[in-house]
């Protein structure tokens, strides 16, 4: 194997013009890591040095799209290259065949482009490790980030460049290498943005359906989440991958028992694959979709008849007991008991994204129900006032999957009492549902990683507590203790480290306004609506600062209770 | 020992091999016929290169039908024939030793018997189209292989070059050397033994002495002032010119007063196609 891996190697190495494209592509990583390098260092010394590696770690992501483009047609050359001068049919008619020369090729390219992604995790690393946010988690997340969109990506070019290089003729092979280049960019988005912010146009849900094409770049770096690796990113790839196999299974002329059985084996991953992209999951995208993201509730609630607010006779919550699981989206049976009211009929308030899938009543036989938007209708008068919600669904905005969680107190993940409204349009963002009454809470979370909660751990991930909201977030977490209070903050953000958030609990927030309370700082993804205080614990969306302000000022402080 | 029995191969609805019959054992064999006659497409299903419809194709005592494993004893040379012009010709040769589970002592034999020694550490693009063929061949005799497949070996190969191939494969022994060509004197050469095809089918099997005898008193030599005395249909093969005069070399199945003379292969070859 090494003589022909020599061999094939200095096919690659002595053709010019990919030695002209991989040398190139090399140059202008070097010199887009350099230049960042240096701004990097540069901000490092000024006073917003966390916002420096941000782009840092974004950026690299994205250059990965340039090692496609190169990949993909250096790849088809490389490929075509028995083709070009006319040794495959010698080839084929030898011992080992085509198929020898072929992997052989796969080999190298997945070499080199295995030297570009190492390249690019080492520099990440670099960056990580200088800032002191280098932690294995978060190295294992660079990892894994550059494995998706720099090997993976670029493995799904070679496959598309080998197939290019089968097709008989070779304006053929640059066609798909075009369409390839053109659908694989992400250029669509970009048309889809400039239509928007230029002439009010909505193609979004056009611009939607290219999102079949990866890598999908339109994740950003967040400080609790991280570099987007989530699975639905591989499935995409994978179908691709095992698409393009397929094409070129079904172009194979001397089709014989083990081929028709590689075909059927490569169109079943291809299908499930693209099952496994389209099941609902919950996604952290960050672009200009009126559709998704910031702007799908903001969408929704705009659309909203809210005029005629349903109300029914008050009842309170008393207890919780909760069993999540988390993978793609949030799993939850969920057990309350509550205060009985006359009526027997009692509104909760779910939001939308989460998809009722039945209701039980305390002697475990299915009620009907009413869902209305965020609301939830039961009728039940013959029975005590227990109910277990089975739901399954995501937000956009606080997100839940097997990369992070974010799913604060005040946001109606769980069944809250009453008819509320969980949406400002006008300050477009969300509003604290939290009750003025506390309840007593038992979760357990089924998660990969480590959760983090406004209530004490009695085993992993399982919490209980009484208070009257749950927090319950997850992903580049870590806590410390100052003086009673504990805080639980990202790590990756430069702005908070162990002393300097030391410096702004002792010295900066009123004590006893936080004694005994947990602070939980989560990405600020709920644009104009900074904190939330339960009973227990201090959200704080995106600045801890922040939150001796709001303790000093009355007026917020009443303003972010419950809203009813 | 090749065995061919009742070969068929089609593509879409043409039958490009029709219920092809033949056994091929050692010595130099030679397929004619003219374009689109299923030459390669035979050479092709004998190196295993093609599924074909029905029949089989039997090596030596085996008896493989289709057998990948019957292709390591096959030396191939296809119609259109390169190599990656950035490798020496050294380090190509070691790409096909590779290839065919052989070893690279196995190369410096063959760079000798094609008189490419000295051009071993040059790359293939340096050559020109004559070397790149004798490389071919050089390829294709390597690890003294028991069947040789050759396919159209001598097209755009230059007099001088043409005769040096046809040195080399004259003097390979004790392979079954199987040379497909439209080109009759390449055949006259070398081979014992020759087939013609035409429309996928075999019209003549047998030895180079038969084909002539095919158009034995059917060629005949007219001056071009006596054509009107020409009887019947018949087939101009070439126009001769001698002592200012020119001459006709007719082909005809109609007795003619002139004089047959000694027929060629070539006269064969025409027969036989034409069904004369």
């Amino acid at each position: 194997m090494s003589g022909i891996l020599k061999l094939e190697a200095k096919n690659l190495i002595r053709n010019r013009a990919a030695l002209i494209v991989l040398g190139g592509l090399f140059t202008f990583f070097l010199c887009d890591w350099i230049y960042y390098f240096i701004q990097v260092f540069d901000y490092a010394n000024q006073l917003f040095a966390f916002d420096s590696y941000t782009v840092v770690f974004s950026q690299s992501q994205k250059c990965s799209l340039y090692l496609f483009f190169g990949v993909l047609f250096v790849s088809y050359e490389y490929f075509y290259l028995p083709q070009k001068c006319n040794i495959r049919e010698t080839l084929k008619a030898t011992c080992h065949g085509i198929r020898k020369p072929m992997l052989t090729k796969v080999f190298i390219t997945c070499a080199y482009i295995l030297v570009f992604t190492f390249i690019c995790i080492i520099f990440n690393c670099l960056v990580a490790l200088y800032f002191g946010i280098g932690t294995a988690q978060f190295i294992l997340n660079i990892v894994f980030s550059c494995f998706i969109n720099y090997f993976s990506c670029s493995v799904m070019a070679m496959f598309i460049g080998i197939f290019a290089s089968t097709l008989h003729k070779k304006i053929y092979g640059y066609v798909v290498l075009l369409l390839s280049a053109i659908l694989f960019s992400g250029i669509v988005q970009k048309i889809a943005d400039v239509f928007l912010f230029s002439a009010e146009i909505n193609i979004y849900p056009i611009a939607k359906l290219f999102d079949i094409f990866p890598p999908n770049l339109n994740t950003i770096f967040n400080f609790s989440f991280g570099l987007s690796v989530l699975p639905y990113r591989v499935f995409l790839i994978a179908f691709w991958i095992s698409f393009f196999i397929v094409l070129m299974k079904v172009k194979e002329r001397n089709k014989n028992g083990k081929t028709i059985f590689s075909s059927v084996v490569s169109i079943v991953v291809c299908f499930s694959m693209l099952f496994a992209f389209y099941m609902p999951s919950s996604k952290v995208i960050r672009n200009n979709d009126p559709g998704e993201s910031n702007f799908h509730d903001y969408r929704y609630y705009s659309f909203l008849n809210t005029e005629n607010e349903d109300t029914c006779e008050e009842f309170n919550i008393l207890t919780y007991d909760m069993n999540l699981k988390i993978v793609n989206e949030l799993i939850a049976d969920v057990k309350v008991k509550f205060t009985k009211n006359e009526s027997g009929k009692y509104i909760f308030t779910l939001y939308h994204g989460y998809k009722i899938s039945h209701i039980y009543n305390c002697y475990g036989e299915e009620i009907k129900y009413k869902r209305s938007d965020d609301h939830i209708y039961v009728d039940i008068s013959d029975s005590p006032p227990e109910l277990l919600f089975t739901y399954k669904g995501y937000s956009p905005q606080y997100y839940s999957n097997i990369q992070g969680i974010c799913l604060p107190a005040g946001f109606a993940f769980y069944p809250i009492a009453g008819y509320v409204d969980l949406y400002n349009v006008d300050e477009q963002c969300f509003i604290s549902c939290l009750p003025n009454t506390s309840a007593d809470y038992h979760v357990k979370v089924s998660y990969i990683g480590d959760v983090f909660s406004n209530f004490g751990e009695t085993t992993k991930n399982s919490f209980a507590g009484e208070s009257n909201g749950l927090s319950l977030i997850s992903g580049f977490y870590k806590s410390v203790s100052v003086n009673d209070t504990i805080v639980v903050y990202p790590y990756l953000c430069g702005d908070y480290k162990e002393e300097s958030i030391r410096v702004i609990l002792n010295e900066v927030i009123d004590q006893d306004a936080i004694k005994n309370k947990t602070i939980i700082v989560t990405p600020n993804v709920n644009q104009n609506s900074h904190y939330i205080f339960a009973d227990d614990h201090i959200v704080a969306h995106g600045s801890l600062g922040i939150i001796d302000d709001e303790i000093k000022n009355d007026e917020g402080a009443i303003a972010n209770d419950n809203n009813r | 020992m090749i065995i061919i029995d009742s070969l068929t191969k089609s593509f879409k609805k043409t039958k490009a091999v029709d219920n092809f019959s033949c056994v091929f054992d050692t010595g130099i064999y030679g397929i004619l016929g003219p374009n689109g006659a299923g030459k390669t497409t035979l050479i092709r299903c004998i190196a295993n290169l093609y599924n074909f419809d029905s029949g089989k194709i039997s090596f030596g005592e085996t008896g493989n039908k289709n057998k990948k494993n019957s292709c390591c004893n096959i030396g191939y040379l296809p119609q259109k024939f390169g190599m990656f012009p950035h490798l020496t010709v050294y380090e190509m040769m070691k790409y096909f030793a590779i290839e065919k589970n052989l070893s690279e002592k196995e190369i410096e034999p063959v760079l000798d018997i094609v008189g490419l020694s000295n051009k071993s550490k040059q790359k293939i693009s340096s050559l020109s189209g004559g070397m790149v063929r004798r490389l071919g061949i050089a390829q294709a005799i390597m690890g003294t292989p028991d069947v040789i497949l050759l396919d159209e070996p001598t097209v755009g190969l230059d007099p001088e070059e043409r005769i040096k191939f046809k040195n080399i494969i004259s003097e390979l022994k004790g392979a079954t050397v199987i040379l497909s060509t439209h080109i009759v004197t390449d055949v006259d050469d070398i081979c014992s033994h020759v087939f013609v095809m035409n429309d996928g089918s075999l019209l003549f099997n047998g030895s180079s002495e038969d084909l002539k005898k095919m158009a034995d008193k059917k060629v005949y030599m007219v001056s071009e002032n006596e054509k009107e005395q020409i009887t019947g249909t018949y087939i101009v093969q070439s126009r001769i010119e001698n002592n200012h005069r020119i001459f006709l070399k007719i082909l005809s199945s109609e007795k003619q007063t002139f004089e047959a003379v000694p027929p060629t292969l070539e006269d064969g070859y025409i027969c036989c196609l034409k069904n004369m």
